[in-house]
């Protein structure tokens, strides 16, 4: 489904030029849940941004679904985006002058879903992560474990095929993380593929596989199970 | 999702109450500066647009050149009209015209001096449209003494009765009211209260003025729809020269000129009252753009400065999906949605401010912006053009970010977009230091011409019309005056530059003097050029007590000498000839007894024209009486007593020479005012902007002084730290701004024949109150963010 070839990326600041990424080849299929780990600064989250089209690389190919999307425009890049891709951050990202709701609303309103099945849809959401409650709060008002929550539901809202997270449970502590780790194992059994960094060898046992960076190289891949098998 | 949109909006607009207010106010004042600017424009541009047959109304107008030196006048022949309307085809309609000024009017036992007279002939109402709400067009100035009144005129005299068929006496004659007109509207160059048929003028009057060599009326025409300019023009000067006497080597042309270019274009004099300039649309429309640049600049200064922090939500819309056009979109509805509550609170202000404005102006001006289509559509488009103006910058500038690079944390200004800012706010002081130079220009300009050396004293100098019996007794009246406390000097004789008369019929040297009406000819009482305090600079003044007779003695002015030529001087021989074509009657001749230094004769736009003086008891008609500066309410109330003995039966009216003078320079007088305060305004505007610019570096800055106070620095070097950057702003916006600003007022001052010398000292004043304003507003703003406690900024990184 997700496939890199010879991927680069070159930071280029005033001084000097960081190679953060140097030749990746990696591939994920479809249904998969793979886990990425490696030390600070080995350009994970880099890889993960370019997986997520919402950075470019340098160098190298990557296809998603057989389609060269290196070579797109940004604005095909966006409109690839949205619907196919979700993703989760470390540190939430939830825009603070929106509520629950509107944050989480807001992918499908870039999809144009029409109103009532929006709210259709951003309903079953907030009962499915247990938010509803707290759908008209705005996140400043929510506890980390909440904020992350919306921010799944907010991935997940499109029913995007991928579901990219940036260590997703690093803000978080062990109870909150666990609760989020299992929200995502329950999305990949459904079918949604999910690629996670992480920094936690416990949580990336979720995944089926993990793949280790380290200097912008991948340096093992350790295939636990086959998946679906 | 425009909802969504305006959520959004509204929230950030709460959460920063400081900076939605400074970006509100400074969109809103520029706003409704443009838009004060545009109702006043509007009007201007308004005038003499409402005749149904504009299209077709034309004033004459006539070029002479005599000496190489071409004049343009508006005033013509009176039986010019009669004549084009007899021999030139095109001339359709043709009426001659003239404001006569306020009458002294009786009625019911009472006088009255306050409605002016206007004279016309029948083709007047057919070929302008004043509607006639009372009696019928076709027979209205039928009768040579019939009379129209305006509305407002006849509630006055007449109230609830029937104006129709009353009769009013306007300078002893009786006038019967005709018809009733609709008041004539603010925006039409004629302006009157009653309206008579043109020969109800006393028959002297007639007499010296039906003539082809006297040119002292307006002749306005309608010209048929097939009518060429050029055709009618040429027509018309072959009909004044088959009527006319000619003279060596003068060429004399006829043209018209479109009615609705009269009140703006100034290509040709013209006498009648309150006139605007074309220079003066285009300066203030200039100004309006100016004003709105300026408040654009601070909406995109302050907006994209904001980037930083905008720049997370724009890239947290773009990772969920939103294209830039999305983002694009969005950001410019906000641009829009702010414009608009600006644009509402502008009307707010423009309708708060229209009285003062009114006043500044002179005008009655109207403001309907939701009535009125042209206004509402000009509203629209300024509205679409600000918003495109200061909305794409930021627009384009934030839906670029790249996702990746705004989520990893704090995104920093980008060197582009500070050195952009830094041009803008550049841009901004170019326009509020050359809008400062303008006006200290027009201030010093307007005093210079006030306190300019006139040739004469006008200072305390009181004129009046004589009426009556008070004109018969002038040599007794003016000895017992003489005699009175708070009087220094009484003279007669109309003063310097508060009306004249031209001199025609005119023989110096036995040659004869093209009928050139700059000449002037000043009939005044023997004592006057004392009185004037004027110059004698060769010859002698007039001898007292008519010594001068049996010939006349005559006193020019240096401009006079040199206009009549070289062979003109003390002791030629001057003869003034009687009203006839053949200039066979002699009037009175005499010879060149004096020269006085130059003075003015006619306002300063124009250079000093030439005059001839003469002792002319029999022609005083004008007392002029020079008070003792504290006591002029006891000269006065003398005056006043003589007047009620007298002449009671006239109003008692009287004026000061330098009033008069001032009135003159009202259009310049109220061009400052306005100026000055739009000045006002635009500096206002970019202060603001300035305000929010340096609250939001101490905003980003609050960590980094925060750590310098730790570290030891004082208030001031924190002050002197924020402050710098701005005032190196505003220094290299003076280098930009002086030469425009120099340039630009040196063509303002172009077109006054005296005009101040712009010094140094005003470009570096008005550096120094940029510089000033500018140190001020960020001063305060670094003061407030140097004195804040160090360990409240840096506890919550
Ligand atoms: N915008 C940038 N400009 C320059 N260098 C960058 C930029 N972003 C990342 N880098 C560099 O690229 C390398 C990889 O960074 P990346 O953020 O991918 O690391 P990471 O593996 O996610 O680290 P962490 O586990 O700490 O999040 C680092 O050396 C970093 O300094
Ligand atoms: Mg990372």
């Amino acid at each position: 489904m997700l496939k890199t070839r010879d991927l680069k990326k070159i930071y280029t600041t005033e001084e000097v030029e960081t190679t953060a990424l140097n030749n990746i080849n990696i591939e994920v299929n479809e249904g998969e849940f793979v886990s990425i780990m490696g030390p600070s600064g080995c350009g994970k989250s880099t890889l993960l941004n370019i997986l997520g089209l919402l950075d470019n690389p340098s160098a190298g190919e990557y296809l998603f679904l057989d389609e060269n999307v290196s070579v797109f425009s940004e604005r095909r890049r966006a409109s690839f985006r949205k619907g196919n891709i979700g993703f989760v951050f470390q540190s939430f990202n939830l825009i603070d002058e929106l509520t629950v709701f509107e944050n989480i609303e807001l992918p499908l309103l870039y999809l144009r879903v029409p109103s009532s099945e929006r709210k259709k849809r951003v309903e079953e959401a907030l009962q499915q992560m247990e938010i509803f409650a707290r759908r008209t709060h705005f996140p400043q008002q929510l506890s980390g474990g909440q904020q992350q929550r919306v921010a799944v539901a907010r991935a997940v809202i499109a029913r995007p095929k991928v579901i990219l997270a940036d260590e997703p449970t690093g803000n978080l502590d062990s109870a909150h993380g666990s609760e989020v780790m299992g929200l995502l194992s329950k999305l990949n059994e459904e079918g949604t593929t999910i690629v996670m960094v992480t920094h936690s060898p416990d949580y990336a046992e979720y995944g089926n596989r993990v793949i280790h960076l380290f200097d912008g190289h991948v340096v093992t891949e350790n295939i636990k199970e086959q998946p679906h098998a | 999702m425009f909802a969504s949109f305006f959520k959004i909006q509204l929230r950030n607009l709460i959460k920063r109450k400081g900076h939605a207010i400074i970006n509100l106010l400074g969109l809103a004042v520029g706003l409704a500066s443009c838009l004060a600017i545009m109702v006043w424009v509007q009007d201007e541009l308004s005038y003499d647009r409402f005749h149904d047959n504009g299209e077709s109304l034309y004033r004459m107008w006539v070029r002479w050149d005599y000496s190489g030196e071409p004049m343009r006048s508006s005033l013509t022949p009176a039986v010019l009209a009669a004549a084009l309307k007899q021999d030139v085809p095109e001339v359709v309609r043709a009426t001659r015209f003239n404001q006569e000024g306020k009458q002294f009017i009786k009625h019911d036992g009472r006088s009255f001096y306050d409605e002016e007279l206007a004279l016309a002939d029948p083709d007047f109402l057919d070929m302008f449209s004043f509607p006639l709400t009372r009696g019928d067009k076709e027979t209205a100035l039928a009768d040579r003494y019939s009379l129209i009144v305006t509305e407002s005129m006849a509630a006055r005299y007449f109230g609830r009765t029937d104006p129709v068929g009353q009769v009013l006496n306007i300078n002893r004659q009786d006038f019967t009211v005709t018809a009733v007109m609709k008041d004539i509207p603010a925006n039409s160059h004629m302006r009157f209260d009653c309206l008579a048929h043109f020969d109800s003028r006393p028959q002297y009057l007639i007499d010296i003025t039906e003539n082809w060599n006297v040119s002292a009326y307006y002749t306005y025409v309608q010209l048929s729809e097939s009518a060429t300019i050029e055709d009618v023009s040429a027509k018309s000067t072959a009909v004044v020269e088959q009527n006319r006497s000619k003279h060596e080597g003068a060429t004399v042309e006829f043209d018209v000129q479109p009615i609705a270019r009269i009140h703006l274009h100034h290509e040709i004099t013209d006498y009648l009252e309150g006139h605007g300039d074309i220079l003066y649309v285009y300066l203030f429309s200039a100004l309006a753009v100016l004003l709105l640049l300026v408040a654009g600049i601070n909406y995109m200064n302050l907006t994209t400065a904001r980037a930083t922090e905008r720049a997370r939500e724009i890239g947290l819309r773009k990772m969920v999906g939103a294209s830039r056009l999305n983002l694009i979109r969005q950001l410019l509805i906000e641009t829009l949605t702010t414009t608009i509550v600006a644009v509402l609170l502008a009307v707010v202000l423009v309708e708060a401010f229209l009285p003062v404005l009114s006043d500044w102006s002179g005008k009655q001006l109207q403001f309907s912006p939701f009535t009125d289509f042209l206004t509402l559509s000009i509203i629209t488009a300024i509205v679409v053009l600000t918003t495109l103006l200061a909305g794409s910058y930021p627009a384009f500038i934030l839906s670029a970010y790249i996702p990746a690079t705004v989520l990893k944390g704090r995104i920093y200004s980008n060197p582009s977009g500070v050195l952009f800012r830094r041009l803008m706010v550049i841009g901004q002081f170019v326009a509020s230091i050359v809008l400062i130079v303008g006006a200290l220009t027009i201030q010093n300009q307007l005093n210079y011409i006030r306190d300019k050396e006139l040739g004469f004293d006008k200072s305390n100098l009181l004129y009046m019309d004589m009426r009556g019996k008070f004109r018969q007794l002038y040599p007794e009246i003016k000895q017992q005056l003489t005699a009175t406390t708070g009087i220094a000097d009484v003279t007669a004789g109309r003063p310097p530059l508060t009306g004249y008369n031209s001199a025609f019929y005119v023989r110096v040297n036995g040659r004869l003097v093209p009928d050139d009406y700059r000449l002037g000819r000043s009939p005044v009482d023997a004592d006057f050029i004392e009185t004037m305090a004027m110059e004698i600079i060769d010859g002698r003044s007039f001898s007292p007590d008519g010594g001068d007779a049996p010939l006349a003695g005559f006193v020019l002015n240096e401009t006079a000498i040199t206009t009549l030529g070289p062979d003109v001087s003390v002791g030629s021989h001057l003869a003034f000839y009687g009203h006839s074509n053949t200039l066979d009657t002699l009037h009175f001749e005499g010879y060149i007894i004096g020269i006085v230094k130059d003075f003015h004769y006619r306002p300063l736009t124009n250079s000093i024209s030439p005059v001839i003086m003469y002792h002319g008891p029999e022609e005083l008609y004008d007392i002029c009486i020079r008070v003792v500066p504290g006591q002029e309410q006891q000269a006065i109330a003398a005056v006043k007593v003589l007047w009620e003995t007298h002449a009671s039966e006239y109003p008692f009216e009287y004026q000061f020479v330098d009033d008069t003078i001032d009135e003159f320079y009202r259009t310049e007088a109220r061009l400052k005012e306005m100026f000055g305060v739009f000045t006002a305004l635009a500096v206002f505007i970019s202060c603001l902007g300035l305000v929010g610019l340096a609250s939001h570096a101490a905003d980003r800055r609050v960590k980094e002084i925060g750590i310098r106070r730790v570290l030891g620095a004082s208030v001031g070097n924190i002050v002197k730290l924020m402050s710098t950057e701005f005032v190196v702003l505003v220094m290299l916006a003076s280098l930009v701004a002086v030469p425009a600003a120099w340039y630009v007022t040196g063509k303002w001052l172009e077109q006054f024949a005296y005009r101040v010398e712009i010094g140094w000292g005003l470009f570096a004043l008005a550096i120094l109150l940029a510089v000033l304003m500018a140190a001020a507003t960020v001063g305060v703003q670094a003061v407030r963010a140097a004195s804040a406690n160090p360990i409240d900024s840096l506890r919550y990184e």
